[in-house]
């Protein structure tokens, strides 16, 4: 038998009861001590987790742990065992601890930003992102390392400039991280105002590479102009600035997406007098929409009998009832703002959900088979060699690896499909005709847990390729 | 290609039940090898000291190294006795040596040992140098970062090799350039000892002589389960937790903080332990391990390993915090 790992990772598969459970050693022996006056449902799941099938007759059970009662009154009960008895030779051993471990994907998740410096060291200049740090110029080397490049502490080298060092390089909108390494030291960003915790006792900067404006025309005597909306949870945002004697804006990062909003001038909430998109929010007050994103178009050729069609899916709840299509001369069609990621969808006419006839990419079966689209597509897999399978899918890690997969289009004996993938290691596999396989044209796999393969992929961050 | 049978209970473990892997599960392990290469790795340094930053991932130190074409992170790891590559992005690696080992329940385990040109951690250089071919693929998933491999001790045992955490770098020294700020660093020593490849630390733990092994991979302390009383009296079990073994049976680990350690005459507080069965790792190695002090450790302060006057040399304090 091939054995996969030298190091052991033990999974809890049952987290024992913490609560109301005390441990002392005493000797050779542990000593737990259960409080009794707990809801009988979670002593039972305490009582099983020492390996007893329940408080009743304990005494007379047999625990697989090796636990025996050491006493019992009608408030505690006390187990124990003898520690060294506990042969079962694991030189390895994880445990239930808090590890911060971060990954690049969560640290760069927001739903909008703002930066604010001491003074002004990161700059956008097109789409080249300047980092500069003015201090150190006697070190010898000095290197960026950030969600950007995968945390590395080479491939960015900074140059030496009168002042200090400085290095430019393309970043895509959106939350970055990163820090300075002089001389092997690691660094925050001295003049950046933003940081967070780096896990180390420290702080790591953060810069916001801005995608969205906000302007509000007029107000020339207003003191104060804020913005808040669903991305600050209502909460006001002192973003505006006067442009001009009568005018207002705000650069900010705003996530993909559509969301709500308002301006307040000198405490009164107002609309967008520029956007014409208000929506009642359900409770009586109206607010102003906007939308960050590619706009997608949904199309529904045919159909020109019907006298309402919708569509539904993932991204907006499957709510058949809320996106009502536009009539065109050929059929249907919805133009509808999604940010980058991989959805399915149905339309819905003559009161029955059908998929998109149009759309090679699907997945399920039957009455549950969607139609897939991918917004901001990065990846394309492909599948040769197997010109004459009937339904070739792929299913992975993206994709809760779904039974079925999403199945992929065959062009001329080739098949293929492109899907978006955040930044960081994706496991997958192709289903040909329902057998499951790896990708024959990707030499990276890793055994799992089945003792079959997974090929996998890493992506890059955004600002690396 | 010369296959041995070698009769050596090699302690092996197995990824159980891959999709329950809860995130951020500390790791502790070392590698178990099945023999000690034959040649020992020959370091090319041209400078007296190289700094190198590492990136914390958990608790772990990741070093950038490039291994022939492949560069990227590696676990800075006392606990492999050597370099191991992780096999899912060197398996053209030819074996120059297969190794059939008889692990725990009889079962047989096939060990890849290869040869790389050149292993290059920035201005220190390698040619030419044995490493295991192992399927680290799990510390990736844990650790959501590319991982291509363990930067073993034996390629740092010509050095003196300072930790620091808070700086988040490793420094090598060459003996002659640590000789000259070995003062300024720290007068406190612990006495370490070298016995294949994996660096003990002898001392007296609350008055028991124990045998440490010193290990930057454990990202949490280890203590044996059937050591003196006075070991434990400062030791508070908070969690209990009931684990899949290798076979399926289910193993016990209990988890807390050691309050205090008085380790020969330092004392260091709160330190997170687990307690559990360290014989199987004494069984293979041939001596006892009565635990293991790695992150918790380490992040008390910076340590100098002084390879060559079997040292570890620190601040002398009146407590490490």
């Amino acid at each position: 038998m091939r054995i996969a790992s030298l190091w052991l990772l033990l999974l809890p598969i049952l987290a024992s009861g913490q609560n109301g459970v005390n441990y002392k050693i005493s000797g050779d022996y542990i000593l737990a001590t259960i409080q009794l006056n707990q809801p009988k449902a979670q002593i039972d799941s305490i009582v099983k987790s020492f390996g007893f099938s329940e408080l009743e007759k304990i005494e007379t059970q047999k625990s697989e742990l090796g636990w025996v009662v050491k006493s019992r009154t009608t408030s505690i009960l006390v187990l124990s065992q003898n520690k060294k008895k506990n042969t079962k030779e694991l030189p390895n051993a994880y445990t239930m601890g808090d590890i911060n471990s971060v990954d690049i994907q969560a640290q760069t998740r927001a739903d909008y930003g703002v930066n604010s410096f001491k003074q002004r060291s990161v700059f956008t200049e097109g789409s080249q992102i300047r980092f500069t740090l003015n201090a150190h110029q006697k070190a010898k080397q000095v290197y960026l390392s950030g969600t950007f490049n995968g945390w590395s502490t080479l491939a960015t080298p900074m140059r030496k400039t009168a002042n200090g060092w400085e290095v430019a390089l393309p970043l895509e909108a959106g939350k970055h991280v990163y820090k300075f390494i002089v001389d092997g030291k690691w660094l925050h960003d001295p003049q950046n105002n933003k940081r967070e915790d780096d896990g180390n006792g420290g702080y790591n900067s953060v810069y916001f590479v801005a995608n969205y404006v906000f302007d509000l025309a007029g107000f020339a005597t207003a003191k104060k102009v804020s913005v808040a909306g669903s991305f600050t949870n209502w909460q006001p945002l002192n973003l505006l600035f006067n442009e001009s004697t009568n005018s207002w804006r705000g650069v900010l990062y705003l996530r993909e997406g559509t969301h709500a909003y308002k301006f307040i001038v000198d405490g009164k909430w107002i609309l967008d007098p520029a956007n014409s998109v208000v929506r009642d929010d359900g409770s009586g007050n109206k607010n102003s929409f906007t939308s960050v994103g590619d706009t997608f178009y949904f199309r529904l050729p045919g159909f020109l009998e019907a006298k309402k069609i919708t569509v539904a899916g993932d991204f907006n709840g499957w709510n058949f009832d809320e996106l009502t299509m536009l009539r065109s001369k050929q059929g249907w069609v919805l133009p509808y703002v999604l940010p980058a990621g991989n959805f399915q969808y149905k339309f819905q006419a003559f009161g029955k959900k059908i998929a998109d006839p149009n759309n090679p990419h699907a997945c399920g079966t039957g009455d549950f088979r969607n139609s897939v689209l991918a917004v901001k597509p990065n990846k394309t897999f492909v599948l040769r060699g197997f010109a004459n399978a009937k339904v070739v899918a792929l299913s992975g890690s993206f994709n809760g690896w779904n039974q079925d997969g999403f199945t992929l289009e065959n062009t001329n004996g080739v098949w293929q499909i492109s899907i978006f993938l955040p930044p960081g290691k994706h496991h997958y596999k192709f289903i040909v005709d329902g057998k499951w396989m790896i990708d024959p044209a990707n030499e990276l796999w890793e055994e799992n847990e089945y003792k079959t393969k997974n090929s996998i992929l890493w992506v890059e961050g955004p600002g690396l390729n | 290609m010369v296959k041995q049978s070698i009769n050596i209970l090699v302690f092996v473990q197995l990824i159980c039940m891959q999709p329950l892997i809860a995130q951020d599960q500390p790791i502790v392990g070392w590698y178990m090898p099945a023999m000690m290469p034959a040649k020992v790795p020959v370091p090319q340094l041209d400078v007296q000291t190289l700094v190198l930053p590492f990136y914390k991932a958990g608790n772990l130190m990741l070093i950038e190294a490039t291994v022939d074409d492949q560069t990227g992170y590696f676990i800075f790891d006392t606990g492999a006795p050597y370099l191991v590559l992780n096999r899912t992005y060197f398996r053209k690696y030819p074996s120059i040596a297969n190794y059939t080992a008889l692990g725990i329940s009889n079962i047989e385990v096939d060990i890849v040992r290869t040869s790389v040109k050149a292993l290059n951690i920035r201005a220190l250089e390698y040619q030419n140098i044995e490493a295991d071919v192992a399927d680290l693929s799990h510390l990736e998933n844990n650790r959501k970062v590319k991982i291509l491999g363990l930067l073993g001790t034996n390629l740092f045992t010509d050095f003196v090799v300072g930790i620091d955490f808070k700086a988040q770098n490793i420094t090598l020294y060459s003996p002659e350039a640590f000789q000259k700020i070995s003062a300024k660093v720290g007068t406190a020593t612990l006495p370490i000892s070298l016995r294949n490849n994996l660096v003990l630390i002898n001392g007296v733990v609350n008055g028991q002589k124990v045998q440490l092994v010193f290990d930057t991979g454990a990202e949490i302390n280890v203590l044996g389960n059937d050591l003196a009383e006075a070991v434990y009296e400062p030791f508070i079990i908070q969690k209990r937790s009931t684990l899949s073994g290798s076979v399926g049976e289910e193993i016990e680990v209990f988890s807390g903080v050691l309050m205090r350690m008085l380790l020969n005459n330092h004392i260091y507080l709160n330190m997170k332990t687990i307690m559990t069965n360290l014989s199987g790792i004494g069984k293979v190695y041939g001596f006892r391990v009565d635990g293991i002090l790695g992150y918790e450790f380490l992040v008390k302060g910076p340590v100098y390993i002084d390879f060559k006057n079997r040292q570890i040399i620190m601040q002398k304090k009146e407590f490490y915090e």
